[in-house]
């Protein structure tokens, strides 16, 4: 009740400053808005964001790419929300399609009804949406090959289980596990490459998966991954959001292994995170808005970032070198296959 | 197979005891303001302030115990305001219980914002949990021993919470008084108790059982503070204690019959069950469960009230 009179002061405040800055800014931006794909040297980019910033993944990387944005020229506005709130959402992704940004940024499944909306309405605007698919001839999807990078870290999994050498917290009990946050599409991708890429290593490891039912409960995420690792798992990947914090705390005191997701969490536990897949929100932005700039950017039709373009990638920085060089070598390998094509990942989108 | 041996360990009781005393002590802290005719919502909101000054205060300080005694504070702080609002201005029970959730909601992540910079979860330098009670040989008692060893302080005070409860309401002035204002608020009046203060005090008693519970839900393991991390607990309580018509017994078995699903549904999920059936299991039993409670006790109820003339609230 306070909070929505606050969140609805907090709207009017940024509509406000949005009208402002419009205002302050000059011309440079509202005359751009043309339907075929921009051609402005620096753009003026709005990101709406359906959620607040802080959430050491998705978001934040998004707002890194749009720092990057700014840092070559451009002006640009990040518009945070309530984190439930669709009718914020769609007022805030209303106020800045009224031809004062050239390019307006927003993202995730959740996006997709509001946005599907709105487009029609404001045809000289562009848009991009990312991690979802809208099929509007102002707004250029971009999709990520989530698979691709949950591939290598079920690569990297299976790789531990069986190699008790390099990986001394191991029984060898050719068990993994998977903790997901809800039974949706884009969670399962990441369950397809997982267990595409245990697989690959040894196709007699066995695959435990769970899923936590939302994406704030880390003490279910802790009790759901400590009941894998009683069950003999030796590695675990959260993909949970912030029910995942509690799964990497699971791995600390049940003295396994987990890897992390979305933003770098090597060193939350160390000894004990391997490694953590990342999607690079921000990269991807970042490459959109130069595909602008040139006149390049497709609307209209959808763009995949997988690991052949930095879209996805796994990384081993920070995790108190866990993992041997040669298997990360190994895990390069493999991600070259898959970029090459030999290695064909499953998807469940 | 396999999956029913993993199910029924002793382990399990371990992990039974250790989800079910947030809701415990919760769900008996909510026992109280029922008990004065006071439905309180906000409990989740008051065990949500609870986990997050637990965290903050207590790695501020490295103390667990300060850690627990702020979020009692806490827990304390946010009653007073439900308190403020229900009985002295007057407003809606379940409209204040939302504002106080929503606040509580609010405030935490306003407050990892301005903390730490980061409104998901405290960061890994703050991190603190509680010690673990080691029961020295009584540990190789079968069975319970496996089970209370090595649990939290909290755990044991939310054991501890029931039969104190059913004392205080059932033995003490104060609790015939706050059960007379419960059953009928204007006949208590006339008798000369102080129905608002009776009524105050049971909302300051959930305050502080909801910090504690959220100190235990924080501190006990995960030793760090996500933003929403009830994750509807608080409601949770609000049931189990309404199926346990506020009875600090009932109560407890009603949340222990959830905390066990949930334990359950954990490693069913697991063994390859449909995950979404899986994730239902605890309501369903729950439900199950306490319906098939609730006819029995109708029937008892019915049997005692035929057989006297004046029907007794126990």
């Amino acid at each position: 009740m306070k909070k929505q009179r606050m969140m609805g002061g907090l709207a009017a405040a940024v509509v406000v400053a949005l009208s402002l800055t419009a205002c302050g800014g000059g011309d440079d931006a509202g005359s751009g808005g043309s339907a075929s794909g921009g051609g402005s040297d620096t753009p003026a980019v709005a990101n709406v964001i359906n959620g607040p910033l802080g959430d050491q993944g998705f978001f934040d990387d998004a707002a890194r790419g749009m720092a990057e944005i700014e840092k070559a020229g451009s002006k640009i506005q990040n518009i945070q929300a309530d984190a439930n709130n669709p009718a914020q959402w769609k007022s805030n992704l209303e106020s800045v399609s009224g031809g004062d940004w050239d390019l307006v940024i927003t993202g995730t499944s959740q996006m997709v009804d509001i946005l599907t909306e709105t487009a029609p309405q404001y045809p000289d605007q562009d848009y991009v949406l990312y991690d979802s698919v809208v099929e509007a001839p102002n707004v250029a999807s971009i999709v990520y090959k989530q698979n691709e990078g949950s591939y290598l870290a079920g690569v990297l999994a299976a790789q531990a289980t069986t190699n008790t050498e390099a990986f001394p917290l191991s029984s060898g009990s050719k068990k993994v596990g998977l903790v997901g946050g809800m039974d949706i599409p884009i969670i399962n991708d990441f369950v397809e490459g997982y267990r595409k890429g245990v697989e690959t290593v040894d196709p007699t490891i066995e695959v435990l998966v769970s899923y936590v039912g939302d994406f704030t409960d880390s003490n279910k995420g802790f009790d759901q991954a400590t009941a894998m690792y009683e069950q003999g798992a030796d590695v675990v990947f959260q993909v949970a959001g912030g029910a995942g914090i509690g799964v990497l705390k699971a791995a600390e005191e049940s003295n396994k292994y987990a890897i992390g997701v979305d933003s770098n969490q090597n060193g939350l536990h160390p000894g004990h995170v391997l490694a953590s897949m990342l999607k690079n929100i921000g990269v991807s932005l970042e490459s959109a808005v130069e595909d602008y700039k040139a006149g390049e950017l497709a609307f209209g039709e959808t763009t995949e970032y997988g690991l052949s373009n930095d879209g996805v990638s796994l990384t081993f920085e920070d995790n108190g070198d866990t993992v041997p060089q040669e298997i990360q070598d190994q895990i390069k390998d493999y991600a070259q296959k898959v970029i090459d094509g030999e290695i064909q990942v499953p998807t469940a989108l | 197979m396999n999956a029913l041996e993993q199910i029924l360990t002793a382990g399990t009781l371990f992990v039974i005891l250790m989800k079910v005393a947030p809701l415990l002590l919760a769900a008996i802290g909510g026992a109280f303001t029922q008990q004065g005719n006071i439905l309180n919502i906000g409990l989740e909101g008051m065990m949500l302030i609870g986990a997050f000054t637990a965290i903050s205060v207590g790695s501020a300080f490295d103390s667990a115990l300060v850690g627990v005694v702020a979020a009692v504070l806490a827990g304390l702080a946010l009653s007073l305001v439900y308190a403020a609002g229900t009985l002295w201005l007057k407003a809606d029970f379940i409209v204040v219980g939302i504002g106080v959730n929503l606040l509580a909601a609010g405030l935490s992540v306003f407050l990892l914002q301005v903390l730490y910079g980061n409104p998901g979860v405290t960061p890994p330098s703050a991190n603190i949990t509680l010690p673990r009670i080691s029961l020295g040989p009584l540990a190789d008692v079968p069975v319970l021993g496996t089970a209370l060893n090595n649990q939290t302080a909290l755990v044991w005070l939310a054991l501890l919470s029931v039969p104190l409860a059913s004392l205080v309401l059932y033995r003490t002035r104060y609790g015939v008084h706050l059960r007379a204002v419960g059953e009928d608020a204007d006949a208590a009046a006339a008798a000369g108790i102080r129905v608002t203060r009776v009524k105050a005090q049971s909302i300051l008693i959930s305050g502080v059982l909801c910090g504690a519970a959220g100190a235990q839900l924080a501190m006990a393991t995960l030793g760090s503070f996500t933003a929403d991390m009830t994750s509807g607990r608080g409601f949770i309580a609000v049931a189990a204690l309404t199926f346990g018509l506020a009875r600090p017994v009932r109560t407890m078995v009603a949340a222990f019959i959830f905390g066990a699903a949930d334990a359950v549904a954990d490693q069913l999920g697991i063994a390859g069950f449909n995950s979404n059936l899986a994730l239902m299991t605890p309501y369903v039993i729950t439900i199950l469960a306490l319906v098939v409670a609730g006819i029995q006790f109708r029937r008892i109820r019915g049997a005692r009230a035929s057989a006297t003339p004046t029907p007794q609230v126990a």
